[in-house]
């Protein structure tokens, strides 16, 4: 299902080096405070890279945050948007994925195949104080005992048009698998992940899984927090590739306008899980009335062309 | 009070009554515990299973609360941990599925639409029942898998009865109780107080050796009792009663949690009046009352502080009419109006209940019935109508059959309704058809008497009310699930009695089947899979030994493998053993005194009842109990 999602991206032949970082300081945020998508708008452009945010109210919200909230010592929910390090990497603002909970994905895309370099990563201070202590729903790693051999995983993969650029890459957001428990840790710092060895993708997906699961799912909250995600730049990046068309407006909870200078061949709506949803063709005009409400992304086709931006539908 | 206090205690006690015993056990003469219970057709249901505790046997079942009394019934207690929440799960059901009544009316938190059960002391109450089995037609909605009444039962021209009850066990568990009734010709009032607190510091083990005191696990509570009787003449009474208690009690920490510091505060005022009349022909009785209640949860560690309050109007009548030596008629209104606010709901939420009922009995020579209809609205939306049908059939002296098919319901509670995030204030109410047959033997041959029923049941309800993920991924209410729950319970008692000797053994087991039968994409609720915490079989067995004032019990219990939220439960055996030795302390014949040592968990068994929430091994609890009694007609 998750290949589907890539489906619009065209596949490119050659990079062109141009480093991008998303630092998400384009973002403008009030100290400590945080944006989850609450306007709507469906997800954060930041660098090259696409966060799709699912926003229908304050404790219904799965994706993708940007946040500059500073607390490493509250533990619980009423912190979620805080990383444990206190700050972004070197910087203020920082990115902070919850999992939804169905989906059990977080996805970033790109416009186009890019070449991939890497990002940093640590623990948000829920998950964090969340492994060190336990709380009511979640248990301590290691146990009491610290034997017990707990992990906190992050699985990424990468795909282009779908199909995956290689074998997933894994880290431990924490690791009590040693058996000497002095080696054990959970991750409070900055730390970098190189995705080099995928080479380039259009799209990824961060799959976070723990030892503490129970009947309902992951106990572990599935929370972590990203910065400075680099790339080297899309392959052939040209006018071609760039989105030829804008759309207007968004959110919406009719009809969609696609603004471009011709007439595009064909129109398709893609939800968060890589389904088509919609599809029209030889329209400027989309109803999205049918859709649910959530967050989208709408791809146009035109003479061999394949563009796509994200929208909300509320 | 550590162990070895405890046993200071007993030994102190044992050495003084085993005296006072010797030198007095002639003299004693036992008041008669005799209780004249009005029947009514409300409250007897032909085809359950029931079992009621009157006032004696209350006294000589010293508990610190109801679960510890419900489950000498083998009634399956969700219990948290020693001093924690427990509720109760009756042939495969839910906690709300039990309706628990207080004089006649029902006293779970609308919010919740269960009582916390370990909160309810038993000190103040003069008479508890459960009946098994579905009773929605009559005691309304959530009466699905039982009903358990507490009563405070007082009659007219009794006398005197003051009673002093002192319980100490491992973990700082106190009780203390006192209480004082007076029944004269015309007026009657009884006062109780009963004050508890524990740390409930247990030691239990994770992995091999890791020993770890509970933490944060303290109670505190205190609770006031006030019951009044005003006899207007022969055929009528007004009755009033006040229930007052409020609890401060910590939740400690899982045994994969560093640390907790929450806590909780409870508080509940309860008050009714009632209005009784009673002729050859006509039977009405008339309450009205009001309770106040709110909890206050707070985390300090996650800055979580969530206070909730609600107060409830009650209204409840019955008119029940004897037509004849075999016919009676009864209609019955009941009108609930609850205001309930939280920082979760997004207003205050009212909610206006109003039920109408009619139940025709008939008692014959052989064979009883009863049947009856119950139409609810809720806030003038009618509610799914229910009714049962129950039938007795005295096959011989010894031997009855009893049947009975009902409908039930449980209306979704204000949480499930207006809860922000999830609540769905379109739910429907969970509602189905529940069967049962049962036997019942019973005979006495010279010395020896033998009781034996066996039960079979059969559940279907439609509705199930859970908090999923959803299509979404976020957790709300929906009506999605369908729970097929069937079983058997039997239950077997012999008991010898000569002279001063009395020998008693007792057995009981049940089997619960109580599996999804809805096609969910829902993780855990696979089709025909066994419901969370609920184990397949219970069983008890029991043996006792009484001479004189002495009497020695035994009793085993069984609880088998069940799943849990995080991991599986393993079956578990327990064991309680008690002594109590009764004695005269002066030779008045109406002062009574008895001690009590009860050692629990017996072989220490290492065990949870909910995963991640371990009880405590094998713990002490002593008693002394002195009891002054004047009965206007001796006996």
């Amino acid at each position: 299902m998750k290949n589907q999602i890539l489906l619009f991206f065209s596949s490119f032949a050659l990079m062109a080096s141009a480093q991008e970082v998303a630092d998400f300081e384009n973002i403008v945020l009030d100290p400590e405070s945080f944006n989850n998508g609450s306007d709507f708008s469906g997800g954060f452009t930041s660098g090259e890279g696409i966060f799709p945010t699912e926003f229908v109210s304050e404790f219904n919200w799965s994706g993708w945050a940007i946040s500059n909230t500073t607390d490493v010592t509250t533990p619980g929910f009423m912190n979620q948007y805080s990383a444990i390090t206190g700050s972004g990497f070197a910087s203020t603002n920082y990115a902070l994925a919850f999992q939804n909970y169905l989906t059990g994905e977080t996805a970033v895309t790109f416009d186009g195949e890019t070449a991939l370099n890497g990002f940093y990563i640590t623990n948000s201070t829920y998950a964090y104080l969340s492994m060190l202590n336990g709380d009511s729903f979640a248990k301590k790693f290691g146990g009491l005992t610290g034997n017990d051999p707990d992990f906190f995983l992050l699985t990424i993969n990468a795909y282009v048009d779908g199909v995956s650029s290689g074998e997933p890459i894994e880290f431990y957001l924490a690791d009590f698998t040693f058996s000497d428990n002095s080696q054990d840790y959970i991750v409070d710092e900055w730390t970098f992940v190189d995705l080099s060895g995928f080479g380039s993708a259009d799209s990824l997906t961060f799959a976070l899984s723990s030892s503490d699961v129970g009947e309902f799912g992951m106990n572990t909250p599935a929370y972590f927090c990203i910065d400075n995600f680099t790339t080297d730049g899309p392959l052939s990046f040209d006018d071609a590739q760039k989105p030829f068309f804008n759309l207007f407006p968004n959110p919406s909870s009719d009809w969609i306008q696609i603004n471009s200078s011709e007439v595009p061949d064909l129109i398709r709506v893609f939800d968060m899980n890589g389904r088509m949803v919609l599809e029209a063709s030889n329209t400027y005009r989309l109803n999205v009335q049918r859709l649910e409400v959530g967050s989208y992304i709408l791809q146009v086709t035109h003479e061999q062309r394949i563009s796509s931006r994200p929208f909300m539908r509320n | 009070m550590s162990s070895l206090n405890i046993r200071l205690f007993c030994q102190l006690f044992l050495f003084i009554l085993c005296i006072e015993s010797k030198a007095q056990v002639d003299t004693v003469v036992s008041i008669p515990e005799v209780e004249v219970i009005e029947r009514t057709i409300r409250a007897f249901t032909p085809g359950s299973l029931s079992h009621v505790w009157s006032k004696a046997e209350l006294r000589k079942v010293p508990t610190l609360a109801l679960p510890e009394l419900l489950q000498r019934d083998g009634v399956y207690i969700k219990s948290y941990g020693l001093g924690s929440l427990a509720t109760s799960s009756i042939r495969g059901g839910s906690a709300g599925h039990t309706v628990v009544l207080w004089n006649g009316l029902p006293i779970a938190s609308p919010m919740l639409g269960q009582l916390d059960l370990s909160l309810l002391p038993m000190g103040s109450f003069s008479r508890v029942e459960l009946q098994r089995g579905g009773g929605s037609s009559i005691w309304g909605s959530g009466a699905i898998g039982g009903v358990i009444g507490l009563n405070s039962v007082r009659t007219f021209n009794e006398g005197l009865d003051v009673n002093y009850e002192s319980v100490f066990g491992d973990f700082g568990r106190i009780r203390q109780n006192l209480s004082a009734y007076y029944s004269g010709e015309k007026f009657y009032s009884i006062s109780a107080f009963e004050y508890r607190e524990a740390r409930n510091d247990f030691i239990y083990t994770i992995g091999d050796d890791f020993e770890r005191k509970q933490p944060n696990a303290q109670l505190f509570q205190r609770l006031f009792t006030q019951d009044f009787g005003l006899k207007l003449n022969d055929k009528s009474a007004l009755t009033a009663n006040l229930w007052h208690q409020n609890s401060y009690r910590e939740i400690p920490p899982t045994n994969v949690q560093f640390k907790s510091e929450a806590y909780q505060k409870d508080e509940a005022t309860r008050v009714k009046i009632g209005y009784d009349y009673s002729s050859f022909s006509w039977k009405i009785k008339v309450s009205t009352a009001y309770f106040d209640e709110s909890i206050f949860y707070a985390d300090p560690i996650i800055l979580l502080e969530s206070p909730s309050s609600f107060n409830t109007w009650l209204f409840d009548g019955t008119a029940e009419y004897k037509l004849n030596s075999r016919h009676s008629f009864l209609v019955g209104q009941t009108f609930i109006r609850t205001e309930a606010a939280t920082e979760n709901y997004r207003n205050l939420q009212l909610e206006n209940r109003y039920a109408l009922f009619g139940i025709w009995e008939y008692i014959g020579k052989f064979l009883n019935f009863q049947a009856s209809l119950r139409q609810e609205l809720v806030d003038g939306n009618l509610v799914v109508p229910t009714s049962s049908f129950g039938v007795e059939v005295l096959l011989s002296k010894e031997l009855s059959a009893n049947a009975k098919a009902s409908r039930n319901y449980r209306l979704p509670t204000l949480n499930d309704r207006y809860w922000n995030p999830g609540g769905n204030p379109d739910l429907k109410a969970e509602s189905g058809w529940s069967q049962e047959v049962s036997a019942d033997y019973q005979k006495r041959v010279r010395d020896f008497s033998f009781k034996a029923s066996q039960t079979f049941y059969n559940r279907n309800i439609d509705n199930w009310i859970m908090w999923n993920p959803g299509e979404s991924g976020f957790w709300s209410a929906s009506n999605i699930a369908a729970v097929w729950s069937r079983g058997g319970e039997s239950r077997l008692q012999v008991e010898w009695s000569k002279s001063i000797w009395k020998v008693s053994l007792e057995g009981g087991y049940d089997r619960i089947l109580s599996t999804n039968e809805g096609n969910l994409d829902v993780s855990g609720m696979d089709v025909g899979e066994q419901l969370l915490y609920t184990p397949e079989q219970l069983a008890f067995i029991g043996f006792s030994i009484s001479w004189s004032g002495l009497s020695i019990s035994y009793r085993h219990s069984y609880t088998d493998e069940s799943r849990g939220v995080n991991e599986g439960i393993p079956e578990f055996n327990t064991a309680d053993l008690r002594l109590e030795v009764r004695g005269a302390s002066i030779t008045n014949s109406s002062f009574q005194s008895s001690f009590f040592l009860n050692i629990m968990n017996l072989y220490s068994a290492e065990y949870v009842v909910i995963d991640r929430r371990p009880m405590p091994g094998i713990n002490l609890q002593a008693g002394l109990r002195i009891n002054f009694q004047s009965p206007n007609h001796k006996p």
